[in-house]
């Protein structure tokens, strides 16, 4: 049988059960649809966190563009096709790098502190709000002086929801050494703020009352926000002498602790 | 030479080149200010830098199409025959063929640039320099196109080979950063290391150009990045100018 005979009864072959053909294909199809019918894209409440090599690749020079669209991705997560997932199903440590390499990639937007202090901190979990101020205060005191803002809202994170008094202290001392002249006065008083929650009126006197003396002392024009800033100083240091004496403590035996913080 | 600037800018309206990339911009711009709103915070901000992305992606790909296949028909047409049976030499001929096509991606530009101006909180000095980086960067990848439709015969595959060098030019930071980091010896990794060196050589670093950030927080004209980057388009647009004169007088018609 020759090459040509064969092509011609192949041709034949075809023109004859092209209907048959055509119904083999489809069933095919079909039982190939049966056996991968299962096989779902994996939906991750948090998309995988990708290398610094991988986004230096993948950014194709426009840091920036690759930021906000990484930016987008992390707001939009827990989207599962119309199903919101819970926060408290969010692995926070997964979170907690993810914000880490978005505020690497960009350290001057602000978006990154935001979504963490303002959405994902609304966690019933304080183990995992405690990811949230890990993250604010490593953000923060890169640039005390601009982002002083950011440790605020660590220092209140521990202090009214977490109820760490002592991690709200520690970032409290280091929200005191913002440089930043616009920054509130409340800035200076939070350790006192603190250590009065915490019960230890003589220290929370001695800071109030050391500020206040140095606040009385500054060549400002008096306004009515410094006004303000007196009065409340005044208030807060007579409170804590009031409270020293409820526990039969002279406030003129109170020295500071310089050993802590 | 005037003639043929004419016939470029015509060349260009005849193939809805503007009215496409206005109409490209247009939905970018919508998307890039649904996305920019949708945004958790810094609303404008997501919508500059997504337009700016976008933006120059859209043109990168609508001026390398135009370019490439532009060329290709002028070939198969016979058209740069008729010019060139004219007075005019070949290398003049080459040269206001690509000023032509200069011109015609800083008129495709404009539209982005004026989106992009109208968001609010966009930095004007920064702008301005996005702007002229951009302009610069499509000079560079402008020469490689009209290099590549008069090296190759096919227009689509110059407009492959386009794309392969925008992409390839646009990820030099990357290759360059692999070099420097990798430090094993190993025989397979050194003569990786060895290619990518290579090219890093003869490849631009389209990288450093136009970078969405200066709309934000602004770029300072003392940058060296942009010093770099004039010096980057004086260096390899002649040199693709070069190419593209020493390949055209070796053609036979």
């Amino acid at each position: 049988m020759t090459l040509a005979e064969n092509n011609f009864n192949m041709a034949r072959f075809i023109d004859r059960f092209s209907s048959y053909l055509f119904f083999l294909f489809l069933l095919l199809q079909i039982i190939f649809w049966y056996n991968t019918e299962h096989l779902k894209p994996k939906l991750d409440i948090l998309p995988k966190l990708q290398s610094k090599k991988s986004i230096e690749g993948l950014s194709f020079g426009d840091k920036e563009f690759y930021f906000r669209n990484l930016s987008i991705k992390l707001q939009n997560s827990g989207d599962r096709f119309g199903h919101y997932t819970s926060l408290r199903e969010y692995d926070y440590k997964l979170l907690y790098n993810w914000l880490k390499t978005l505020s690497e990639l960009n350290y001057r937007s602000k978006f990154t502190p935001a979504i963490a202090t303002y959405f994902y901190s609304a966690v019933p979990d304080n183990n995992r709000i405690l990811w949230i101020i890990k993250f604010l205060e490593e953000y923060a005191e890169k640039d005390i002086d601009k982002n002083w803002w950011w440790m605020f809202q660590a220092v209140t994170l521990s202090n009214m929801i977490v109820k760490d008094q002592d991690t709200a202290l520690r970032l409290a001392y280091k929200l005191s050494k913002t440089k930043n002249s616009d920054a509130p006065y409340f800035t200076k008083q939070m350790p006192a703020i603190i250590y009065s929650r915490m019960g230890d009126h003589c220290q929370s006197f001695l800071i109030m009352k050391d500020l206040r003396d140095k606040y009385n002392n500054l060549e400002n024009k008096p306004d009515s926000t410094i006004i303000d800033d007196l009065q409340f100083m005044n208030i807060f240091v007579e409170e804590q002498i009031k409270n020293l004496g409820k526990e039969g403590f002279d406030y003129n035996k109170c020295k500071i602790d310089g050993a802590r913080y | 030479m005037f003639s043929i600037l004419k016939y470029i800018l015509m060349t260009a309206i005849r193939d809805w080149l503007y009215i496409g990339i206005v109409i490209s911009l247009l939905v970018a711009f919508g998307i890039s200010i649904l996305i920019g709103n949708s945004a958790f915070a810094e609303n404008n901000q997501f919508s500059i830098v997504y337009i700016a992305g976008s933006g120059r992606v859209l043109f990168a790909i609508g001026i390398i199409i135009f370019i490439c296949f532009n060329i290709r028909k002028s070939f198969d047409h016979r058209e740069i025959e008729f010019f060139l049976s004219k007075a005019i030499s070949r290398n003049k001929y080459i040269l206001s063929y690509i000023l032509g096509f200069f011109i015609v991606s800083i008129f495709a530009l404009l539209p982005l640039i004026i989106l992009i101006s109208i968001i609010s909180e966009v930095s004007y000095s920064g702008l301005f320099l996005w702007s002229i980086s951009i302009i610069l960067e499509s000079l560079i990848f402008i020469s490689f196109a009209i290099l590549a439709s008069f090296i190759f015969k096919s227009a689509v595959f110059a407009v492959l080979a386009s794309f392969g060098f925008y992409v390839i030019s646009r990820m030099m930071g990357f290759f360059v950063m692999t070099i420097s980091i990798s430090d094993k010896i190993v025989d397979l990794e050194s003569f990786g290391k060895f290619i990518t060196k290579l090219i890093s050589i003869v490849i631009p670093r389209l990288d450093l150009f136009a970078k969405s950030e200066w709309l934000i927080y602004g770029a300072n004209i003392s940058n060296s990045d942009i010093l770099t980057i004039i010096i980057q388009s004086i260096i390899y647009v002649p040199l693709m100018i070069f190419m593209c004169f020493h390949d055209f007088s070796r053609k036979q018609f």
